[in-house]
Order: structure tokens, then sequence, then C-alpha cells
């Protein structure tokens, strides 16, 4: 007898960063990274489970900027380099450690692991990740949906309702695009919701998105099952919320899994480590050490002494945490049932990047996470399946929320970033004028109309703001945020001035995204 | 633009007029520093942009290497007479506005629940550019504001703002009426049965937890220790 439903939700993004003027980009390794730690381990994993036959399925977004970096043609090649020069690392690695038994056994861990991750990447994929998240869409495992077209905090673009309207529109046509699908529900950039948002979603025939978990508990009227049941907005669209305790078991750095001693630091690399001699060639040209991925220490504790890692020791942990994990939603399940009527669904959302990049065991962890749920009370559901199996739900307006710290919208609103918010809303009701004055432009024109609405929406992008609150970084994001805003400025004085073909072509070549925008979206 | 106030008045002028900013020749040196340190801070170049501490990775990870070339620089003044409201939680809004006006040393900003058009706050607040963090004690109200000045004991308005809704920051009293039934792409609407509000039964649950305490903890707090 099944007593709960389980909705995993992965969001996987990566602001868009893709920098062709330039022959290496420290910041474009984000997405290297993300690749190589956790988006091919999650899918070599779920292609086992697949052969397998273990019922697994689980929700996730691909946000567009994400979508397009994995399906841009320079950056994938960039990656297949990253590849070789982590392998050509790991295998120096191997003769640097020959006479040290443990250190020699971790290299040559590294060496296969990126060795099985070529191939895979290469042989099995065909070097397009997004084809492997299309596949396990194909076989009916994931349900693909989509989120902002550049990843816009929505309920602070609200002032200018139509950069909310182009955001959502956008990503449908771009994850139709991309992923080859209609996307049946939307994630939400960083779970931000406002009353009324849902009508824009439901122009765009959306027909679920997800709320962090107040955003649910105080909705009106209030959700008689908490967050143990959507709800439907007037609109019709349905909206999930998240489950606090798996949530906080998986998330939570002192009380979480991830922070399990044994597991894999993620500080400590040799990147860092080791002599420029020897890590120079795979660190930044520049001289800047960065992260190479090979890391040869476990978490061990709140010291600077780190132990060293044992990946079969680390194994049996994720083993053992899966098989925690699964036996408290069953005795959560339990509990939660004797006050409802019907089987109750625990929806639990997580950062994709979270699982391999920073919890390097993560990947295992889900996997066995699947094997284990097989053999319990409990099912793996997409949003889509489950709305389907249970068509009836209360009707209410969730309340305003995000999953942001203190659960609104203060980390993309306060001292650090409030500055940002004037400019986008004034380039963003200038781009509205623009598109209602130049009704049949002239190609060239219509060019720099288009290239407009690209900075646009690459300016609204939540990472900037994120990035300056939480200080990593924030050079990059200031700059990024500048560019965009003082781009959209450029094409403007040239769209009333005069032609500047040259200058227009470049700035096309940089922020290459949504190739098929029309600009006349912003008239509406 | 950075000005300070050992710079000469002409200096400031020019730096004020490089800005674009009206009415700056009746202005004294104090209120050229005053609107010029204005501008730098709307244009992001006054403000920290030094790594928070936080974050584990800050203490770790190495500053990345600068973009060649400087970041441009922002307008300061972007021409424009609007005044915007955001909310920013509960209790917190955000004001900022420009005013292409000549400068007005003593404005008022002016906090107004609609549609009733209760003033609930009054603060004083300089121009043409600046912005402005509200702290308001009721949450979910619907609010407004004005940007103005007070002449004889009367407010005249400038700028009116944005309607935005605050978020709540509790369960609703409100009990539920309606179930939607979706299917085929059709929605059914019907209304809830009495029996059915043994959810009530859960939310009894949530509603004895000490206040600001996770349900689900609660939950498991109860004598279900898993």
């Amino acid at each position: 007898m099944i007593a709960a439903d389980w909705g995993l939700f992965l969001h996987a993004h990566l602001p868009f960063v893709r920098h062709p003027e330039y022959e290496y980009f420290l910041e474009e390794h984000w997405l290297y990274e993300a690749l190589a730690e956790c988006y091919l381990p999650l899918l070599r994993r779920f292609y086992r489970l697949r052969d397998q036959g273990v019922p697994f399925k689980f929700t996730m977004s691909i946000t567009p900027p994400l979508a397009t970096m994995l399906d841009d043609d320079l950056l994938r090649a960039r990656f297949s380099k990253y590849l070789d020069r982590t392998m050509e690392l790991a295998e120096k690695e191997v003769r640097r450690n020959e006479g040290d038994p443990a250190m020699v056994r971790l290299a040559r861990f590294y060496l296969e692991r990126t060795s099985i991750k070529r191939r895979f990447y290469e042989d099995t994929l065909g070097s397009r990740a997004l084809e492997g998240f299309c596949s396990l869409a194909d076989s009916g495992h994931v349900e693909i949906v989509t989120c902002g077209a550049t990843h816009g905090f929505l309920p602070l673009l609200a002032y200018h309702p139509p950069s909310v309207q182009v955001q959502i529109e956008v990503a449908v046509k771009t994850h139709r695009r991309l992923l080859h699908r209609e996307p049946a529900g939307i994630m939400l950039p960083e779970c931000a919701y406002y009353p009324g948002l849902e009508e824009v979603l439901a122009g765009q025939g959306l027909r679920f998105f997800l709320l962090d978990s107040h955003g649910l508990l105080y909705s009106k009227p209030r959700s008689l099952f908490g967050v143990f049941a959507p709800v439907h907005t007037p609109a019709g669209v349905a909206a999930f919320a998240r489950d606090q305790e798996s949530s906080r078991q998986v998330w939570s750095a002192k009380e979480g899994y991830p922070g399990d001693p044994f597991y894999r630091d993620f500080y400590r690399d040799v990147g860092f480590d080791l002599h420029m001699d020897h890590v120079g060639p795979y660190v930044s040209p520049d001289g800047t050490r960065t992260f190479t991925g090979i890391k040869y220490h476990r978490i061990t504790g709140e010291t600077d002494q780190k132990e060293l890692y044992d990946p079969d020791i680390a194994l049996e942990k994720a083993r053992g945490h899966a098989a925690n994990f699964v036996f408290n939603r069953e005795r959560q399940a339990e509990y939660i049932t004797g006050f409802m009527d019907q089987r109750p669904l625990i929806v639990s959302p997580y950062d994709a990047e979270l699982f391999g990049h920073w919890w390097f065991e993560g990947p295992d962890f889900l996997e066995n996470v699947f094997l284990r749920m097989a053999q319990s009370v409990l099912r793996p559901v997409t949003f889509s399946g489950y709305l389907e199996q249970n068509p009836t739900h209360q009707v209410a307006v969730p309340c305003a929320s995000s999953w942001g710290d203190k659960g609104y919208y203060e980390v993309w609103l306060n001292g650090k970033n409030d500055w940002i918010w004037r400019y986008l809303h004034n380039v963003a009701i200038r781009m509205s004028e623009r598109a209602r004055n130049f009704t049949s432009p002239d190609p060239l024109r219509r060019r720099i109309l288009n290239q407009m609405a690209r900075e646009l929406l690459l300016a609204q992008s939540s990472d900037w703001p994120f990035i300056m609150t939480m200080g990593t970084s924030v050079a990059y994001a200031d700059r990024r945020f500048r560019d965009h805003i003082d781009r959209f400025n450029q094409l403007d004085s040239i769209l009333g001035e005069g032609w500047d073909e040259e200058k227009l072509r470049k700035i096309e070549e940089v922020d290459n995204i949504f190739p098929d925008i029309d600009y006349r979206v912003y008239a509406k | 633009m950075k000005s300070d106030p050992g710079m000469k008045r002409a200096d400031l002028l020019a730096l004020a007029k490089q800005a674009g900013v009206r009415g700056r020749s009746r202005m004294t040196k104090k209120q050229l520093i005053e609107v010029l340190a204005a501008l730098t801070e709307a244009s992001g170049e006054g403000r920290d942009r030094t790594p928070a501490s936080e974050t584990p990775s800050a203490e770790v990870l190495p500053p990345p290497p600068p973009l060649p070339g400087g970041p441009p620089e922002l307008p300061a003044l972007l021409e424009e007479n609007r005044i915007a409201l955001l909310p920013q939680g509960p209790r917190t809004a955000f004001a900022y506005w420009e005013s292409s006006g000549e400068y007005l040393p003593d404005l008022v900003l002016r906090v107004v629940m609609v549609p009733e058009e209760t003033e609930i706050a009054s603060h004083d607040v300089r121009g043409p550019i600046g912005s402005y963090y509200l702290h308001l004690d009721q949450a979910g109200i619907q609010i407004e504001v004005l940007l103005g000045v007070v002449k004889d004991g009367r407010f005249h308005q400038i700028l009116r703002s944005n309607r935005i809704r605050l978020p709540d920051d509790s369960p609703s009293s409100d009990l539920p009426k309606f179930w939607m039934t979706r299917k085929d792409g059709v929605l059914e609407i019907t209304p809830l049965s009495k029996e059915l509000v043994r959810g009530g039964a859960l939310w009894g649950a949530f509603e004895d937890r000490p206040p600001g305490y996770p349900v689900s903890s609660w939950i498991r707090g109860r004598g279900k220790e898993f």
C-alpha cells in the first residue's frame, strides 16, 4: 500500500556566462564545474537506475540561460577542453603520488572517474548534456519544467508588468526550442511569488508552480492540508509547496547529511594546495588559483587538519543517509496521514548544483534514495503525474513569498543592491516605449531593438543582486549588470542617431541568448 | 562624480552641471554637496562592494581577477519624474524617486493605506533623487506613497507611486470554501462540504505550535520522534 507520494524537485540554474571575447574566462567555470561535478554524475546515475528498471520519477527545472549554455557550441567545445585538462592533471597526480599508497589510490580514483565521465559525456550523450535530460523525459522518468527567461526576480519586476509577461513568455518559447516540448509547469525564479502572477502563468499554458512553505501556509483562505497537498489558484494553476523537514535534512549545513565528517571537503583542492609549477596549466592563466576538482581530504570536522578522503566509506555513508531519508519520510507520512483524508504529498525541492558540486556524494545519495524508495510505501511522482491522479484541490491564493533568507524579498532588495532597481525599471519602461513606437522597423533597426530586449533580459537576472548580497564575485555581478544597462543605452542611442553595424554585431556575438526574440513582446 | 566638503562651490557647480542637475545655480554649497552625494548613491557608485563575511566560501575563495577596463559608469540622473514603491517584507517597503524638476530641499514622503487614503506614516526626505526604506506596523496591507512639499500647513503632491500589497506573515483566519477540479483542461469549482473540513484537524496541530516553529518539526516533536 502506498502511504505517501514524494515529489523531488531539482532546480538547475546558472546565470548566462559566456565570453567569446576571451580565450579563458574564470566565471565560465561555473558551468564546467556544474557539468563535470553535478549534471553528468546525476545523469549517469539516473541512466543506471533506468537500465535497472527502478521506478524513479522526479521533476526538474532547466532554466533558459542554462539550457542555452548547455546547447552552445563554443561552451561545449570549451567544456571538452576542460575535461581534457582534468584528465591530464589526474594522470600527473597519479605519477606525482607514486610511492604513497593512500594518495595514489585517491589519484587513481579521480583518473578513473574523469575517464568514465568523459566517455559517458562523449559516447553516450554525444557531447550534449541537454539530450541526456530529454532522454529521461522521453522515458517518463523526469518532467522538465521552465523558469524565468533569465531568472528575473518577478515580484520586483512586477512594477513594470510587461517585464514579468516577457520573462515567462520568452522562457516558454526557449523551452520549446531547446528541449523540444511544452513545459507543463514552472519553477518561479527564487521561488518568488506575488498574488496575481498565476494569471500570467495561466496565459502561457502553465499548469503548476512551486512555493516555499509559508507561501501555502499563509494562503487565503488557509490551506486545508498545509504543505502536504497543492492548492488551485483561482486562475486554475496549481501551487505546490516545500516540505521543511525533508529540505532541512539535505540543505542544512549543520543538521543536514552533507556535513558528515566522512564526506569530501569542498574547499581543499590541489588548485590551491599544490605549487604553481605543478598546477599552473590547470588554473587561470593569469596565475589566479582555481578549483580543479581534485580534492584529497574529507570534511573531518571544524579543523584545518583535514584527514584523507576515503571514497568507499563515503559511499557507505551516502547509502546510510539515503536509508535514513526514506525511513524519515515513511514516519512523516504515517503521522500526516492521520490528519488527512487523502494521500499526502511530500515536496522536496533542492538546487540541482547541491548534488555533486557542493555535496560530492549527493548523486550517490539520490540514486540510493530511489533504490530504497522502490522497496518502501512511498511513491516518487512528477508534479504533472500527481495532478493527473489528483485533479481536485482546494481553491486558495498563496501568500507573497520566496525561498530566500527571511522568506520574502530582502535578499534581492537591500542596501547592497537596491540601486539597481531604478535602472531596471527605467530601461524596461523605455523598452516598452520603443516597442510601441517602432512597429515595422527596417532590418537593421529590428536587430538593434531585439538586442536591446536581450540586454534588458540579461540585466534582469536575479543572480546579480543575489551575488551582491552574498558577497562573493561581487565585482563580476556589478560589472555584468552595468554592462547590460550600458549596452542597452548604447543601442538605444544608435537607434535614433545613426548606424554602427560593427558595434551591433559585436554585442550580438557576445550576448547571443534568445536568437529568436521579437522585441515587440514588450509592446503588449 | 564624487564631491567632498573641501571643494569650492564653483567646482561643485561644474560637477552638478556635468550631472545635469537643474536649478543648480540657486543652490548653496551645502545643497550642492547633498544632491551630488544622492546622485552618487543612486548610481551604485557609493555602495559597499567588499565581500560579506557570512558565506563560508567568501573566506576561502580568492577574489576573481578584475575584468579588463573599468565598469561602465551609469548615468546618475535618468531624466524622469517617477516614484516607485517595492515590497521588501511583510512590514517593510522600499521607495525610490527622481523628480526632474528643480531641487527642493525639504520633501515629505507620505505613506497612505489604499483605497481608504488613510495616512499611516510621514517622513522628511530630500530630493530630487533619493530612496527610503519604510518600516510599518502592519503586515499584508495595501499602500501607496506620495512625495510632496508642505506649504502653509498643506501637503502639495509632486509624485505618487504605484500601489503594492505587503506580504502576510501569519495564517489566514479565512476558512476554505471551494474545491477546484482540473480535468482535460476544464476547470470545475464546487463548494467544500462540511465533512471535508476535517483537514482543520491538521491546522489545529499547526496552530498549537510555538511561534516561529517549523510545522513539520513540531509534528515530529509531538511524540513521534523519527
